[in-house]
């Protein structure tokens, strides 16, 4: 551990030429109600993601035509963890054309794995299991993985002992290590 | 027989991307069509695919399970043209691309955001959220588009204008109907005086103007401190430079200290700054024991670097910047399951942007231990579905060093979470079922069909499990990294945090 003695004071940082603010320009989002929703729905859906006392996901009736746009929106940023966030959140609501949206998508053999996995979750224990029956064979290793896990009932295997976590044989993608410096810096002896 | 001054180990010059497209990090153009009213044999010609993937997708996606049985090696081929296609009844809003002219300092910017949008409602928000070295902002605007494709303005007036230095520029747009299209993009903008040098520690990508790092390498006994030098040219012609640089380390403020050690750097090839664009360079200076910078350095007293440059023309350009030694910690990245080469690569950019976020308040990675357990090894913990999967994992698996162990997952499908620690603080010793941290991987599929790993969220992600492993608990302060919610999250760390990880017993002082 670090030796509290040496630790510093706070030391001034150089303020930003022309200082460190700038003011925020907001529209009153009034005259678009539907945008105003989504913002709020959204702040929501990415409110809860650590683990760590998180509040928990809470959408409502109301919220179901978002979710199933949010749901379906895969280009561009937001396609990856707040896609799944409403993918997931429809899983909260008892509606048909909501489970309808998350059968498709934990079948579409298109969807990137963790959208099908999500949506797996999302349909709860026993319509997840009528649904993993069909990924069995599935192309993505991921999906028929977990499937086949949902089907059977089974949980993950353990190693007998506790493992030790082996060696990535595969290299820096640009040949220099990724904490900054070249050649691979690694306290094991590979 | 090493000598006991300072000198300059090697230089580097980089390959400069666009300042109007700064980061490697940014999106790329997206420009997917309606499959139904595009000839198969035109996306096979753009996406190089086999006639039969533009087939599958015509079937559907229920066809397509059924297809691919048969075909199993056709599944990424299938997801490119899913990519670049817009199947019967979607119709999501795209931003195509945002383009704008070269940035320059203390000048109003414009921003074009070129989208599609195959939907009758019109798009009425704009906004682009700013990063920059100081707090970030937001510019909301009113518009009123109507066209299925076309572009639309977004304006960063005189109340907004940017110093010097690289920004980013997170772009959103809203539908009526509560669809949203978003998308990464970042500039360098140049100076308007019209020549500036900036000095930044190694791979500084975002924001800020920070510290370098004493390195210290117990193989040779020296210091290394590595500095990258950017020079950017505001002026529509290019720079030629003079290819010697001055160097020299003070103790206390340059001028206002004690000079330590000087001499000069020469780049083995002529520079030419671009008219209007940028020259980077990086320099790694080697201190050995009995040196006067390693003197400092060991008695963990700050040093400034100040570096001088002259171009043919005989301007002088001058620049500096903190350096000292930081505290650091190591992690096991541990891939579960398994990531294709782009998912690796974005895995350790992620790592990477990471050690920036923790390096703006002095801590360093010490290492980063490269781990896999692959699919079959894992035996079912690829994906997270439960505190108690979470933590038999952590029970199960582990890396006997004094690194903190991160897992990296193919999914978390728990409950809404994206990442867990094994505790605040998690313990300095291995075994157990709270001695790690894990992540989803964060994965997305990007506009040519390739799977990628989402760098931004992931670094962010990583590092906020990191800091609950290293004490820190939630802070919902502006931009800081410690925020519990992902969408607000930011790279900020105090020094009241830097204060509570200190005493963790895998930080070390390097
Ligand atoms: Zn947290």
């Amino acid at each position: 551990m670090a030796d509290l003695t040496y630790l510093p004071p706070e030391r001034p940082r150089p303020e930003p030429p022309g200082g460190a603010t700038r003011p925020s320009v907001r529209v009153d989002t009034g005259a678009f109600p539907r945008v105003a929703a989504r913002i709020d729905l959204d702040e929501r859906l990415l409110a809860g993601t650590c683990g760590i006392d998180g509040p928990e996901l809470r959408v409502g009736a109301e919220d179901l035509d978002l979710l199933l746009l949010a749901a379906a929106e895969r280009f561009g940023a937001g396609a990856g963890v707040l896609r799944r966030q409403a993918v997931l959140a429809l899983g909260l609501l008892d509606a048909d054309p909501a489970r309808e949206r998350l059968r498709e998508l934990a079948l579409s053999p298109f969807e990137h794995h963790q959208v099908r996995l999500h949506a797996l979750a999302a349909l709860g224990p026993d319509r997840a299991r009528e649904v993993a029956e069909r990924l069995r064979e599935d192309p993505d290793e991921a999906v028929r993985d977990r499937a086949t896990r949902i089907a059977d009932g089974t949980a993950p295997e353990r190693p007998p002992v506790p493992a030790v976590v082996p060696v990535d044989r595969r290299g820096a993608p640009d040949g220099r290590g990724a904490d900054g410096h070249d050649g691979h810096r690694c306290c094991c002896a590979c | 027989m090493p000598g006991t001054t300072t000198s300059v180990l090697r230089t580097v010059d980089h390959v400069v991307r666009p300042v109007t497209a700064w980061s490697v990090l940014d999106h790329e153009p997206l420009d997917p069509l309606p499959v139904e009213a595009v000839d198969p044999a035109v996306l096979v010609e753009r996406l190089r695919v086999d006639p039969a993937a533009v087939e599958v997708l015509h079937g559907g996606a229920a066809g397509a399970a059924e297809a691919l049985r048969g075909r199993p090696e056709l599944l990424d081929e299938v997801r490119r043209v899913h990519a670049a296609a817009l199947l019967p009844g979607e119709t999501p809003l795209v931003i195509t691309d945002v383009t704008t002219e070269p940035v320059l300092s203390w000048t109003p910017a414009t921003l074009v955001v070129h989208y599609r949008n195959p939907h009758e409602e019109p798009v009425v928000l704009a906004s682009v959220t700013v990063t920059w070295a100081g707090e970030p902002f937001v510019v909301e605007q009113e518009v009123r588009a109507d066209a299925r494709e076309g572009t639309l303005e977004l304006r960063l007036d005189e109340e907004h204008t940017l110093p010097v230095g690289p920004a980013g520029l997170d772009v959103t747009l809203w539908r009526a109907d509560g669809a949203r299209a978003a998308v990464r993009h970042t500039v360098l903008v140049l100076p308007s005086n019209p020549l500036a040098m900036a000095l930044g520690p190694a791979g500084a990508r975002v924001t800020g103007s920070w510290s370098l790092r004493g390195d210290h390498r117990p193989e040779s006994d020296t210091f290394v401190t590595e500095c990258e030098i950017t020079i950017t040219n505001g002026d529509p012609r290019p720079v030629a430079m003079g290819r010697s640089m001055s160097w020299e380390f003070w103790d206390g403020p340059v001028g206002g200290g004690t000079r330590v050690e000087a001499g000069t750097l020469t780049w083995s090839a002529p520079i030419t700054v671009p008219a209007l664009g940028a020259w980077r360079g990086s320099v790694h200076f080697s201190s050995p024991r009995g040196s006067g910078v390693f003197g400092r350095y060991d008695r963990k007293e700050d040093l400034a670097l100040a570096v001088s440059a002259t171009a043919v023309d005989g301007r002088v350009l001058r620049a500096e910047i903190t350096a000292r030694t930081l505290l650091a910690y190591g992690v096991n990245i541990i891939k579960v399951g398994t990531f294709g080469a782009q998912e690796h690569a974005d895995l350790y950019a992620a790592v990477d942007r990471m050690r920036e976020v923790f390096e703006a308040r002095d801590i360093t990675l010490r290492g980063v231990d490269r781990r896999l357990i692959t699919a079959a090894q894992a035996g079912g913990y690829t994906t997270v579905g439960s505190e108690d999967e979470y933590r038999d994992m952590l029970e199960a698996w582990s890396c006997a060093n004094d690194y903190v162990d991160v897992f990296v997952v193919q999914d978390f499908a728990w409950a809404g979470y994206n990442g867990y620690a094994g505790d605040i603080p998690g313990p300095a010793t291995k075994g157990g079922r709270k001695d790690g941290v894990a992540v989803e991987k964060t994965g997305y599929t990007d506009g040519s069909g390739t799977a990628r790993l989402d760098v931004e969220t992931l670094a962010l992600l990583v590092g906020h499990e990191v800091g609950h492993y290293l004490g820190l608990a939630h802070q919902e302060t502006t931009d800081n990294l410690m925020r519990s919610s992902s969408g607000v999250r930011g790279a900020a760390v105090d020094y009241e945090q830097y204060r509570l990880m200190f005493p963790h017993g895998y930080v070390v002082h390097l």
